[in-house]
């Protein structure tokens, strides 16, 4: 008989077997597409690289579900907010490994490659020759199917994409540490307080004066009515005294219920004010104790996975500005999605030109500009310089 | 003087029965006591409303304490009556 444990393991175990399932599932379904590629031309060379890009990210996808519960789990952090370092790291990635594997799968199968002619030969021991290198120029320029080479630019792009992740994890773990000063937000709690109780004092005071003015207006009814009584019961000749005493107590008593009026209307606007003051202190610290629970050193955090956003990737990461937009990383992005982009449409090109493709000695990816580099370089040194600076107040 | 009085405000009114329920906003006198009304005869408004700011007198009846000559102070009162 199956114990309870056993049927929770069951079920825990459950998702593994649906991902390697899923995996084997797409293993098949990329060999079936390579294939295809040389045997029957299925897909164009930029359609076959899509395709790469696109079980890429579904797989990524997959991982992110079966972690996080979501389909871009795989960009949420530690502290359960999306990263765009993750993004980035992710970006450069999928672009130069579905490249790589775009190209580097076909020139695998038989037939993959064109003829080492002599001229190739030639050229190629020319270049090992002239590049210094030592090389054998005859051990160098044979058939290489996997001999993909990946510019200097390309590799320096990664790289600093791969430092800023490293950096950005480093000045985190640093913020972690610290502790951040909550007398700022306690002085607004204190402030919230006071000002409910000044409202609650005034709410008290307007109420004393509504019952003194009440109780004052009740016994003057008391006597209206009284006087009331005594104008009908009096005799004739007593009738025109007995009218005067009734008019005086009618007006004394519209007087008071004037009074009384105007003090039940400024209760009400002490009470509303009370009310509103109420109502600030509660949000203050509430806010106050929301902080402090979301709180990771100076960092800011989510309770769970399912409150990261989008917009994360575009906040700052500090208890002190994780409602503001963060400059550096919204420059930072558009340079990274940029520069991918260009160099996506490079790879597009390249795999449209079947003979650098079928060379049976190298294939190289391109190249771009080394001051775009550089210009990435300056957007990730200010991104890790903005995040280097506490935005929030310290304990320590 | 006459009888005291206390203020509150209508936190429920039944037109059916023709009764409801105050609440004294003096918290430090009445806090959490309701007093009930039992007839709109004893209030000055031909319909009173929930919200409504009013003076009453307690009463002791049969039926416990129980709000009596309530006079509606709230500005709601003109359009009530």
């Amino acid at each position: 008989m199956e114990t309870g444990a056993s049927v929770e393991a069951t079920d825990k175990a459950r998702p593994s077997g649906q991902l390697f399932l899923f995996l084997l599932f797409f293993s098949l379904l990329v060999g079936w597409v390579v294939v295809s590629w040389r045997e029957h031309q299925i897909f164009l060379a930029v359609a076959r690289w899509l395709c790469m890009i696109g079980l890429m990210l579904f797989f990524l996808a997959l991982v992110g579900r079966e972690v996080n519960h979501r389909v871009d789990g795989a960009l949420i952090d530690a502290r359960n907010k999306l990263s765009l370092s993750r993004l980035q790291i992710l970006l450069w990635t999928i672009l130069t490994l579905s490249a790589y594997l775009t190209i580097v799968l076909p020139r695998t199968l038989p037939n993959g490659l064109d003829a080492v002619t002599s001229a190739i030969v030639n050229e190629c021991q020319t270049n090992v020759k002239n590049s210094g290198s030592g090389a054998n120029p005859d051990e160098a320029c044979i058939r290489e199917p996997l001999n993909i080479s990946f510019p200097p630019e390309l590799i320096l792009a990664m790289g600093i994409s791969a430092a800023s992740f490293a950096g950005s994890s480093l000045v985190q773990s640093s913020k972690k540490s610290k502790t951040v000063n909550i007398e700022a937000r306690d002085a607004k709690v204190d402030a919230a307080r006071r000002q409910r109780a000044i409202t609650d004092e005034a709410r008290a005071q307007k109420l004393a004066e509504l019952n003194r003015l009440a109780q004052s207006a009740a016994d003057l009814k008391t006597e209206l009515e009284a006087a009331q009584k005594q104008f009908n019961e009096a005799a004739v000749d007593a009738k025109p005294d007995a009218q005067i005493k009734l008019n005086a107590a009618q007006a004394r008593y519209d007087a008071a219920d004037k009074a009384r009026q105007k003090a039940a209307n400024e209760w009400q606007l002490a009470e509303d004010a009370f009310t509103k003051a109420d109502q600030e202190f509660a949000k203050i610290e509430a806010d106050t104790e929301k902080a402090r629970v979301e709180s990771d050193g100076l960092l800011h955090k989510n309770a769970s996975t399912a409150d990261a956003r989008w917009a994360d990737l575009f906040r700052g990461e500090e208890i002190g500005d994780y409602q503001l937009i963060d400059m550096s990383k919204v420059q930072m992005f558009f340079f990274t999605l940029v520069i991918v982009f260009a160099y996506g449409v490079a790879v597009a090109s390249l795999l449209q030109d079947t003979t650098a493709l079928r060379h049976p000695l190298i294939v190289t990816l391109p190249s771009f500009s080394s001051s775009l580099n550089t210009l990435l370089g300056i957007s990730h040194g200010a991104y890790l310089s903005v995040k280097t600076v506490d935005h929030t107040k310290t304990g320590n | 003087m006459g009888e005291k009085v206390s203020i509150g405000k209508i936190v429920s009114v039944n037109a059916d029965t023709k009764d409801g329920v105050i609440m004294p906003v003096d918290e430090t006198d009445d806090k959490g006591v309701y007093y009930q009304f039992a007839e709109f005869a004893d209030i000055d408004v031909a319909y009173p409303k929930e919200g409504q700011l009013v003076q009453f007198v307690k009463e002791d009846t049969n039926a416990g304490i129980q709000a009596k000559q309530i006079t509606v102070l709230s500005p709601s009162k003109k359009m009530a009556s």
